[in-house]
């Protein structure tokens, strides 16, 4: 019996062990005299060949720093849902993305880490462009160094423009402003049976998009009181005309998909299938040549179309962000192993330059598409750019005239993304596209009245 | 286990066979036989539908007129798909889920069970009235759970990322405690007595003695087990670090996030993750049916 | 005999005590999983709603801030309204289609098998696929399952889920697909068990199909139908899964629910302490239908 008892209680004990075990054992910051640096922007597991090409990376450059240790720690934090959980459990990566808009919130809450002393160091500081190092600062101290930045611009499928015939001169009659842009779309409906144009409208993406648009109609979204509280201002004649416009997308111009509940990735896939011929879009957009086997040249981009107030883009991209756990040691090291890919750097080596040739290349042979330059700069120091413009004419594959008048900008008003609540306002946005994409007989007075007192009441009034 | 010849399958249902000598109920039964023959289809049609259409070529998705069928059944899209997007790690990553699950659920439910039901120690009522309570009350604390598993209390450490959170959630369903429970009341005292008086303890008692004689309900329990971890989203994907994601995880990045793949590619890829389960099931339907009528929910 | 008797007495006594001691050891890595994911999270959250959280750390108490914040967002009754139709749809739904199919394969004599085979064979499809394929089912345009039926039908393409006044019963629609057949066998070996002479005596006193499902099949399933529907409302008053993967709450909130809600709070707006505010307060009304379930449960079985 006594026996039988201490069976049953070691089994238990042994449960015990075994619920505690497989704990992570956080995460080691250094070792056997080795930097662990835990790289957060590794690919997921599903792309089978980024991750083949970064393991080759990763092997190269811990051969030639053998002190450093790369360890793969993807998690797409970038919209990770449970960044806040990863923070306070102290389980963050060494150095992840963050999307543009999350950054002066996670600096406020305290889950970026300060690395204003070692931009200093490195000068990294005084080589951003003014207009980086600002979305970058938060309270005087930089949290993050701009991996790429990108304005919105207008993709066209080439596909349908030259089956609706709108290609002259080998040109595309590409819509100047939104108008046309309707009008354009209501030819392409006639002509081929497929959708002009068409934007996500789920996931807080359909605000992100039509922000565009409504700026350009000349809305005002949010102003800041001299308390320092904010007042939602959309309850404007543009607003309620930026909205009829989309109205009339859907009922007047026809120029929508039939399936109007798609997110990005859904909006890419018709595009890619010679659904959709033109959407508001970062090009270039890798997905339409790897995933949706579009032929390259049937891509073509251009500014986003103008409103009545003008023409407006909005910016968007990626920060590299690090652990507030992340000593100096790791940081420095990370910066090195970014700088050996040719990234987050503002000058550039011929041996950094040989390894960013090969990885043009490699992409190139994947069919992702290689514009001639970068849409936007970084850095205002260093040579980085024009030894890339350099390089990339080895490798561009697309026509230069395709994405000329993109990657020029000529008037387009580049803005950031509205000071608060940014999230909250595309959610309320989404909403209000899908009400007048499905409701024929939405009332568009209302429901931009309705709209700006939510934005208010839910949101500007209850900010911490 | 019930033996069911010929004879006794006229043994449960309301009408017997001298009922169904008349028009009116060769009618009725006719009906019957007509609705139960729509309800497969509707279970069966949506399947069929997309196993096809995941080798229907882009262009034909979209076609008009729309088609049921593809033109050609290429069966190399499926290897290619796999090996496009690493479908092999994310299985054996669900392997993983499973057999963690299966492990809690059965044992510490089973033993839950067992106690309720055959020991009954002084104040295990008490026990028992708090379980059921949980029964009915489950998954609202999506938020303090999540901050548990983030820093357990008194060992501060965090289970975010593994499985173990999973495994620990398999291990506390009030709903096959109650199976397991109900199954073993059926199971005469006099065999537990019997081993009581031979010197058993009363894990012994449960392994030598209970178990062999509950292989139906631990069978049932196991295949519940398996298909709803094999199907479980929400927790997997709040807890689950890159590395350890389950298929269902895949399912939902694919459609929303950063892997992309064409509409069709999607509904091969479905029909791949539904395969495993469904295969699981028609070997061991015979189980579950069993199993559910020895479960003590005869009401 | 009597010695034997004392002896045996005596051993079951002492027994005894060794039973309670052992039976609660056994139960101890049970209790402890339950304290640490089912009744601690429930009492942390309630504690914590009245709490401001930066992230997932409580800061200071707050009183009532959460809960007046949650309560005066202006969509705050149409998404309980929402959460009220889901429940109510899958009571029409959802309930009685597993009941009558159980009461049908009762009856049957050919096909019984196969018939339970195909019924069940949604439940075992990974709730993520089932979500993707109804999607796909009821996609918008012409690429849709039902869109196909009625161009073949000479019909317009309809709108599914993209149709504000339907869209939560397609839904639960999708739910009651993928949910209904293990309900069903459950049903099924309750019916079983139902004694055939009563049938038989319910015949002879002239009870036809229907009398006999009103006087002998009905009084014994109420137990477990009750059991069924309670289980299916709490389930159903917190759906999150479905709309979140099939509409994403749209269009325009029309199949936002409370479950949702309390997700959005947490992982999407990173407002965790409105999460736990909507936790409490559908906490508390899953408790007042609990208490309901019991007292009908009492009085069904007195």
């Amino acid at each position: 019996m006594k026996t039988k008892k201490i069976i049953a209680l070691a089994l238990i004990g042994a449960m015990s062990c075994s619920a505690l075990a497989g704990c992570s054992q956080g995460k080691v910051a250094e070792k056997d005299g080795k930097v662990y640096v835990y790289d957060g922007t590794w690919p997921e597991e599903s792309a089978v060949d980024g991750v083949k090409d970064m393991e080759a990376f990763r092997d190269d450059f811990q051969t030639e720093n053998p002190d450093i240790v790369i360890v793969d720690d993807a998690g797409n934090y970038i919209d990770s849902q449970t960044y806040a959980a990863k923070a306070n459990a102290k389980q963050l990566p060494t150095f992840n993305f963050m999307m543009f808009t999350d950054i002066k919130a996670n600096a406020k809450a305290g889950y970026l880490r300060d690395i204003t002393e070692i931009m200093k160091k490195n000068g990294l500081d005084t080589a951003l462009n003014d207009q980086m190092l600002d979305l970058v600062t938060y309270d005087g101290k930089i949290y993050g160094i701009p991996d790429n930045a990108y304005a919105q611009g207008l993709e066209i499928n080439l596909n349908l423009f030259e089956q609706a015939g709108l290609i002259e001169n080998g040109k595309p009659k590409v819509p100047n402003t939104w108008q046309e842009l309707a009008e354009t779309a209501k030819v392409i409906r006639e002509k081929t049976g497929k959708a002009g144009y068409a934007l996500p409208t789920i996931n807080n993406q359909g605000g992100w998009h039509f922000i565009n648009i409504a700026w350009s109609y000349g809305v005002e979204f949010m102003k800041q009181e001299n308390d320092g509280s904010y007042t939602a201002t959309f309850d404007s004649q543009e607003m309620r005309d930026a909205l009829q416009y989309m109205y009339d997308l859907k009922w007047k111009y026809n120029a929508l998909p039939d399936d109007i509940a798609i997110d990005k990735a859904g909006l890419e896939s018709l595009f890619g299938s010679d659904e959709v011929a033109m959407m508001i879009a970062d090009p270039p957009t890798q997905s339409l040549t790897t995933a949706y086997d579009m032929n390259i040249d049937a891509i073509y981009a251009d500014r986003v179309p103008a409103g009545p107030s003008g023409r407006f883009a909005q910016m968007g991209g990626g920060i590299v962000v690090f652990s507030p756990e992340a000593t100096d040691a790791q940081v420095e090291a990370a910066l090195k192993w970014m700088k050996f890919r040719g990234k987050e750097t503002p000058t550039i080596t011929e041996e950094e330059k040989e390894r960013q040739g090969k990885s043009y290349e490699n992409d190139r042979s994947k069919n992702y598409i290689i514009l001639p330059k970068q849409p936007m700069t970084i850095w205002k120091t260093g040579d980085r750019y024009e030894e890339d413009i350099k390089l990339r004419a080895q490798y561009t594959n697309v026509k230069a005239e395709n994405y000329e008048n993109y990657l020029n900008m000529e008037d387009v008003t580049i803005k950031p993304e509205e000071p608060v609540c940014c999230q909250e306002l595309y959610a309320i946005l989404d909403k209000l596209i899908q009400e007048v994409f499905t409701n024929e007989n939405a009332n568009i007075d209302e429901l931009v009245k309705t709209a700006n007192n939510d934005f208010q009441v839910n949101h500007l009034d209850k900010m911490d | 286990m019930r033996i069911k010849s010929k004879k006794s399958q006229r043994e449960y249902g309301l009408l017997n066979s001298s009922d169904l000598k008349t028009a009116k109920y060769k009618l009725l039964y006719g009906i019957m036989y007509a609705i139960m023959i729509i309800i497969a289809l509707v279970c069966l049609v949506p399947v069929i539908w997309v196993a096809l259409s995941g080798f229907k070529e882009t262009k034909e998705m979209y076609a008009i007129p729309p088609t049921f069928f593809p033109k050609s059944i290429d069966l190399s899209k499926i290897p290619e798909i796999i090996s496009k997007i690493n479908f092999g790690k994310y299985i054996f990553n669900t392997f993983n889920l499973i057999i963690g699950c299966l492990a809690f659920d059965i044992f510490l439910n089973g033993i839950a069970g067992y106690v309720l039901s055959r020991v009954k120690p002084k104040g295990s009522v008490v026990l028992e009235t708090l379980i059921f309570w949980s029964m009915m009350l489950p998954g609202i604390s999506m938020v303090p759970l999540y901050m548990s598993f983030a820093d357990v209390p008194i060992l501060h450490v965090n289970l975010l990322g593994g499985y173990l959170p999973l495994w620990m959630m398999a291990g506390t369903n009030a709903f096959n405690i109650f199976l397991f429970r109900n199954f073993f009341n059926g199971i005469s005292m006099s065999y537990i007595e019997a081993a009581r008086l031979d010197g058993c303890s009363e894990l012994s008692a449960f392994f030598r003695i209970i178990l062999p004689l509950s292989k139906p309900i631990v069978a049932v329990v196991a295949i519940f087990s398996i298909i709803g971890s094999w199907g479980n989203f929400l927790w997997p994907y709040l807890v689950l670090d890159k590395g350890n994601r389950t298929i269902s995880v895949l399912l939902y990045e694919l459609t929303t996030g950063t892997t992309v793949l064409k509409n069709n590619e999607l509904m091969l890829l479905l029909m791949l993750a539904a395969i495993p389960p469904i295969i699981v099931y028609i070997i061991f339907s015979r189980q579950i049916n069993g199993g559910v009528d020895m479960s003590g929910i005869k009401g | 005999m009597k010695q034997r008797k004392k002896y045996s007495l005596q051993k079951r006594r002492l027994s005894l005590g060794g039973k309670d001691i052992s039976g609660w050891i056994l139960v101890i890595p049970t209790i402890l999983l339950f304290l640490f994911i089912v009744w601690r999270p429930i009492y942390i959250g309630m504690k914590y709603s009245f709490y401001s959280l930066k992230g997932f750390t409580p800061v200071e108490f707050v009183g009532l801030k959460n809960f007046k914040d949650v309560l005066t967002d202006t969509n705050f009754m149409q998404t309980l309204k929402n959460t009220l139709l889901y429940v109510f749809w899958s009571l029409i739904v959802g309930l009685p289609l597993p009941f009558i199919c159980a009461v049908i394969v009762n009856e049957l004599w050919v096909g019984r098998t196969i018939f339970k085979t195909l019924s069940y064979l949604p439940c075992v499809i990974p709730a993520m696929a089932v979500y993707l394929i109804w999607k796909m089912i009821y996609l918008e345009g012409d690429g849709g399952l039902l869109n196909m039926l009625l161009y073949y039908l000479g019909q317009e393409p309809a709108k599914w889920l993209a149709n504000k006044n339907i869209v939560i019963l397609l839904i639960i629609i999708t739910m009651s697909w993928s949910g209904f057949g293990s309900t069903m066998i459950m049903y099924l070996a309750s019916l079983q068990g139902i004694n055939r002479e009563l049938y038989e005596a319910a015949r002879i006193d002239g009870a036809g199909f229907w009398g006999r499902i009103r006087y002998v099949l009905f009084p014994h399933m109420r137990g477990i139908v009750l059991l069924m529907a309670i289980r299916q409302i709490i389930s159903v008053f917190q759906i999150t899964e479905q709309p979140m993967t099939m509409t994403g709450g749209g269009p325009n909130g029309a199949s936002m629910s409370l479950g949702l809600q309390m997700y959005n709070y947490a992982f999407k707006f990173g407002q965790t302490d409105r999460s736990l505010a909507v936790g409490v307060i559908m906490f508390v009304i899953l408790i007042g239908l609990t208490v309901v379930y019991f007292k009908l449960d009492k009085k069904y079985s007195d």
